[in-house]
Parts: structure tokens; C-alpha cells; sequence
């Protein structure tokens, strides 16, 4: 997955490859750093939902890492929280009537969670742990990077919840007709937010297992 | 350790950044935000008495549904704009002056007459069109809406299955005066044989009183427009 998302590669040293692919895989901030959860349980009944909740994750915290960067040095140490809010929830605000204006079905279906963006301590946790001691361009894949990580797992639980859930993928109808004319039913509780805490769990429990240094690092 | 006047200017000056940014997208943005709440609203009208094409949407609602609005004595008024109207802020005027959308949805003779209602539900508003046959009391359809509610639990007002249960339930008794749908507490109730009640959902007691009350409220408003149409059919 990571070679496909790198540019030319005389673009990016290999610390910054890693700023990129270090946030998908070993150090996910879904599976690996438990944030973000919340949306993660709450927006994946559908993979369309999901992959706009990914893309304005993405946006925001690509966007916020640079701002941030950018002023690093201007920020007022003792405001520097309410700084990094207020960037956050501009961004935030910003994607929100952009969706209204272009993409209203989705909005209203992912109602108050594209707000909530601004607690996801993914955002905050970037800011405050990356973006404040770094370059902009470095904080800008590191942005990508951990966007594309929480991105990746809301697209797989998606996966998982809507094709058992709803039977379709995407919106479309992929279980066919027989299926249900033979007695299958779709599964109620994939439409629950208790189906993507297990499949979070599943996931975790793959991962760490397949990569044993990851067991208790977190 | 910055100084407390750089502080100050600091947070000043990006306040109005920030806020002068947004000012601008939210502006820019305004027109096309209402185009859409817009057409989501009219496609829900349409939805609760034909299957609706996107695509012909706009066309469809132009020629097949007209706009009215009426007075609480049930006096048809002109120069309102019905989607103007506010319902929530109409209800606090007085009566006197109150206005009232109807919308009159016709095709090859059929008449349907479709109701705008706004409720409360347990966490924030609900909303619903109600589509009454040419009888102005068999129920036709409903398409309920609602922000808040638990997902789940209330949140499943706005699912078929439940709108389903409405369809041809009556508003009105044999003696011709208001009985709204009520719902049931609990699910699993035989409804058949009662024409102005439907099933209700366990646990969901508080949206679903919103929605009986709702029905309760926004139809007596509009008893003596029902009245007045049933003269001039």
C-alpha cells in the first residue's frame, strides 16, 4: 500500500518515507494508539460514509499539521492548546459546509461526526507531538501519513459492516438475490456500533499477532 | 516566555484570520447549501407519494405539485412562498396570523394533498410530510426525518419499515372530526383493526410520544383547511 502513496523518491528521504508509512502499519493510530475510535465506531456502517470521514480526516490533519508548523515558532507557549483548537476547528468547519454545499446526502448522514473531527485526539495528538518541533513538509507527511492510517482501518471495518450488515458495498447490491431466497439474512448487529469495536478488536489482535514487537508498546 | 501584550495580539490577530476565512466559505458557500436543503426538501415530498428519479426530480416537482398556503380559518393565501415558511416560527405567531404550506400533488387525476409537520423528538427536532389521500384522512404515506435521535432506537422513525406502518391508517373518525395516529407504547401490538393507531418500537418511547404529538399538534392546525377542501373538491 505505502509504495503506491510515495512520490518520486528524490523527494523523500527515508525518514520521511517512514513519517508516511510508519502511521499505516506499526504505528496506526486506531490499532496501535487507540485514538479515534470513536468515529471509527460510530460513521462505518457504510464504505461512502467512511471514505469521506477518511478524506476530511486527511484534510485536517494534513492541514492543521502544516498551519501549525508554519507558526510554530510564533505560537505563545502558554496558548499554544487554544491555538492548535482554533486552527483544528476552522479546518473543521470548513470541510462541513463544503460537504453541505457539495456532497448533502453524506453530510447529513454523518451529521455531528465531520464536527467532531475537532476532538479526535488524532488531530491534537499530531499537533501536539509532531507538528510543533518539525518542518512543514515534514508535518505535512506525517499528516498524511496517520490520515491515511486512520483512513485505511474505517475503510476495512466499512468493508466488513456493510457487506454483512447491508449486503452491499459501496451502495451496491453485491450479496445476490438467491442468497436470500435460500434463507440468508443480513446480520442486524454489523449495523451496531458493537460490530466494528469487535472488528477493531479482530484487527488489532491480526496485527499484533502477525508483528509481536507491537505487544505492549502502547 | 512570550510577553503578555504579544499574548494578546497573538490570539487577536488569528481570531481574525480564522474568522474572517470562514466568514468568506460560509458566505460563498450559502446559495448552494440552500439550493440543496432545498431539493432535499422537495425530494422528500415527492418520495412519500411517487418513486423519485433524481434525475427529473426539479421537472417532476414543477409540474406535479403545486404550492399552497392557507390561513388557520382555512382561507387560501397569496403572494407566500411556501417553502418561506417557517413552521416552528408560525406556530408562535398569533393565530390570526399564521400561514400554512400545502402541497397538492396531481397526476392523471389523482390528488394527493401532502402535510408538513415539525415535532420534537427525545434529543432534538423531528420532522415529517404526511400524504393524505383525496379523502383528506386516509394516510398515504410518510416520510418522517429527524437529526438526534438514537441510533437504533429512535433514530428508526425514519426507516421504512416504520413509515410503512401509517400507510392506510385515518385521521379522521366516522364522525368526521380529528383522531390523529397515535403510536402504541411497545412493539409487537396487533394494529389492524385500529385505524388511528400503528406499532410503536421498545425503546423508543419518548421520540415516538414526540411523534404522536406531533401528528396531534400540526393536524388540529390544519382541521379547518382539510374542512375547507373537502367543500370545494
Amino acid at each position: 500500500m505505502s509504495t503506491q502513496l510515495q512520490p518520486a523518491p528524490t523527494l523523500l528521504s527515508k525518514k520521511q518515507k517512514k513519517l508516511l508509512s510508519d502511521p499505516i502499519g506499526d504505528n496506526n493510530p486506531i490499532t496501535i494508539q487507540v485514538l479515534g475510535i470513536c468515529s471509527a465506531l460510530a460513521i462505518t456502517t457504510q464504505l461512502r460514509t467512511s471514505l469521506v470521514m477518511a478524506i476530511s480526516v486527511i484534510f485536517v490533519v494534513a492541514c492543521s499539521n502544516v498551519a501549525i508548523s508554519l507558526i510554530r515558532k510564533g505560537i505563545p507557549e502558554r496558548i499554544r492548546m487554544i491555538v492548535q483548537l482554533m486552527v483544528v476547528a476552522g479546518l473543521v468547519v470548513l470541510v462541513d459546509q463544503f460537504l453541505k454545499a457539495f456532497a448533502y446526502d453524506i453530510s447529513r448522514q454523518l451529521s455531528v461526526y465531520i464536527g467532531l473531527i475537532i476532538t479526535n485526539c488524532i488531530v491534537m495528538g499530531r499537533l501536539e507531538a509532531f507538528a510543533l518541533s518539525n518542518r512543514p513538509w515534514d508535518a505535512f507527511l506525517d499528516g498524511i501519513g496517520n490520515g491515511i492510517g486512520y483512513g485505511a482501518i474505517l475503510m476495512v471495518v466499512a468493508f466488513f459492516r456493510e457487506l454483512f450488515g447491508a449486503g452491499t458495498l459501496f451502495g451496491y447490491q453485491v450479496v445476490p438475490q438467491a442468497f436470500y431466497d435460500a434463507g440468508y439474512r443480513n446480520n442486524g448487529i454489523m449495523l451496531t456500533p458493537s460490530a466494528a469495536m469487535f472488528l477493531i478488536g479482530i484487527i488489532i489482535w491480526i496485527h499484533r499477532a502477525r508483528k509481536p514487537k507491537l505487544i505492549d508498546i502502547s | 516566555m512570550h510577553s503578555n501584550k504579544y499574548t494578546v495580539v497573538y490570539a487577536s490577530v488569528l481570531t481574525a484570520i480564522v474568522g474572517a476565512s470562514l466568514a468568506i466559505a460560509v458566505g460563498g458557500l450559502k446559495p448552494r447549501q440552500e439550493r440543496n436543503a432545498l431539493m432535499a426538501n422537495r425530494r422528500a415530498i415527492l418520495q412519500t407519494v411517487m418513486e423519485v428519479n433524481p434525475q427529473t426530480l426539479e421537472a417532476d416537482y414543477q409540474s406535479l405539485v403545486t404550492e399552497r398556503v392557507f390561513d388557520l380559518g382555512g382561507k387560501e393565501v397569496s403572494g407566500v412562498e411556501a417553502f418561506s415558511l417557517n413552521l416552528k416560527d408560525e406556530a408562535r405567531k398569533p393565530n390570526a396570523q399564521q400561514r400554512l404550506p400545502l402541497f397538492v400533488f396531481s397526476r392523471d387525476g389523482v390528488k394527493r394533498y401532502i402535510v408538513p409537520m415539525q415535532g420534537a423528538g427525545l434529543w432534538g427536532p423531528i420532522g415529517a410530510y404526511l400524504a393524505l389521500e383525496a379523502d383528506l384522512s386516509t394516510i398515504y404515506g410518510v416520510a418522517f426525518s429527524q437529526e438526534k435521535e438514537t441510533p437504533g432506537l429512535g433514530a428508526e422513525i425514519d426507516r421504512p419499515f416504520f413509515e410503512d406502518r401509517y400507510k392506510g391508517k385515518k385521521i379522521y373518525n366516522d364522525g368526521a372530526t380529528l383522531e390523529p395516529v397515535a403510536v402504541l407504547r411497545g412493539s409487537g401490538n396487533n394494529t389492524a383493526a385500529m385505524p388511528h393507531a400503528v406499532d410503536g418500537l421498545t425503546g423508543a418511547t419518548i421520540t415516538l410520544n414526540g411523534v404522536s404529538r406531533m401528528f396531534r399538534d400540526e393536524l388540529s392546525r390544519y382541521d379547518r383547511i382539510f374542512a375547507t377542501l373537502r367543500q370545494t373538491q
